[in-house]
């Protein structure tokens, strides 16, 4: 490099605006080291499979935080086949002395649905 | 693990200024210097994977992008009269330094525009002649004759 060259090389040049980094680099372009530790590329595929797992843990966990569900409530007829007695055992109108001895058999029917 | 945006911000941090320099050596322009350099690591950040040479990429990208920026804008001509040198708002600055300066970038802008380039590439952004030549596709013979021819022409315009 001559005198010439010198001289020319010592002209200060025009700088990049401060801003240029943020732009370039967004909002994270002065984070810290820590944050960028963590950083790190996931295959998609593998993140498809956490989000499918976590969602089903979410599911269970939600289900045992509330117990046990009880069963839907339904309306069913009963026909009795063969009563132990002739007096009707769900004829409530009077109190029972005795409360159906024997055995009882009876069809549960649940009306079909609409 | 070696992340692409951690390389870049890497590669901005060590050859920001002079990526800056390269742009604007093509567009003459600050604003649109800035715009080419976005755009070129905006382009970066796209890759899939990291180029082996980084460095000559972003180079490339970013005089790439500046004659896009020139393209859209149709300001061919238009060329700062700082061109690449820092704006004199310095009021203690000495008169003879810009003096000089005013007459460095008036000679410049006189230059073809290869020359032009060549000469800011290699003085100014610290590229040699063989990057130089890879990042212009040229042979280094060419860009060593473009500066040489450059910086002639400059001396007989400065001396004038």
């Amino acid at each position: 490099m001559d005198d010439f060259e010198a001289r020319l090389k010592s002209v200060p040049l025009a700088r990049p605006s401060d801003a240029m980094k943020k732009r370039i680099f967004g909002m994270g372009a002065g984070r810290s080291k820590f944050i960028e530790a963590f950083r790190v590329r996931v295959p998609l595929a593998w993140a498809a499979l956490f989000a499918l797992f976590a969602g089903l843990a979410g599911m269970y966990l939600s289900q045992w935080l509330k117990g046990p569900v009880p069963a839907p409530s339904k309306v069913v007829y009963v026909q009795i086949i063969k009563a132990p007695s002739d007096r009707n055992p769900f004829d409530f109108t009077e109190p029972a002395a005795d409360f159906m001895p024997g055995e009882l058999t009876g069809r549960i029917e649940t009306p079909k649905e609409i | 693990m070696r992340t692409l945006r951690r390389e870049m911000e890497g590669i901005y941090d060590q050859y920001g200024s002079r990526l800056f320099t390269c742009a604007l050596a093509v567009t003459g322009c600050p604003g649109l210097a800035e715009d080419a350099m976005h755009e070129a690591f905006c382009r970066g950040f796209r890759l899939t994977e990291i180029p082996r040479n980084l460095k000559a990429y972003m180079f490339r990208s970013v005089r790439n992008a500046a004659i896009d920026q020139l393209r859209q804008r149709r300001r061919t001509r238009n060329l700062s009269e700082d061109y690449v040198f820092a704006s004199s708002e310095d009021p203690g600055e000495l008169a003879e330094l810009k003096q000089f300066r005013r007459r460095v970038a008036e000679a410049l802008l006189k230059l073809s525009r290869d020359e032009r380039e060549t000469i800011v590439q290699h003085l100014y952004a610290d590229l040699t002649f063989q990057e130089i030549a890879d990042l212009r596709e040229r042979s280094i013979g060419t860009i060593a004759s473009w500066y040489r021819r450059g910086l002639g022409k400059l001396k007989d315009y400065m001396e004038v």
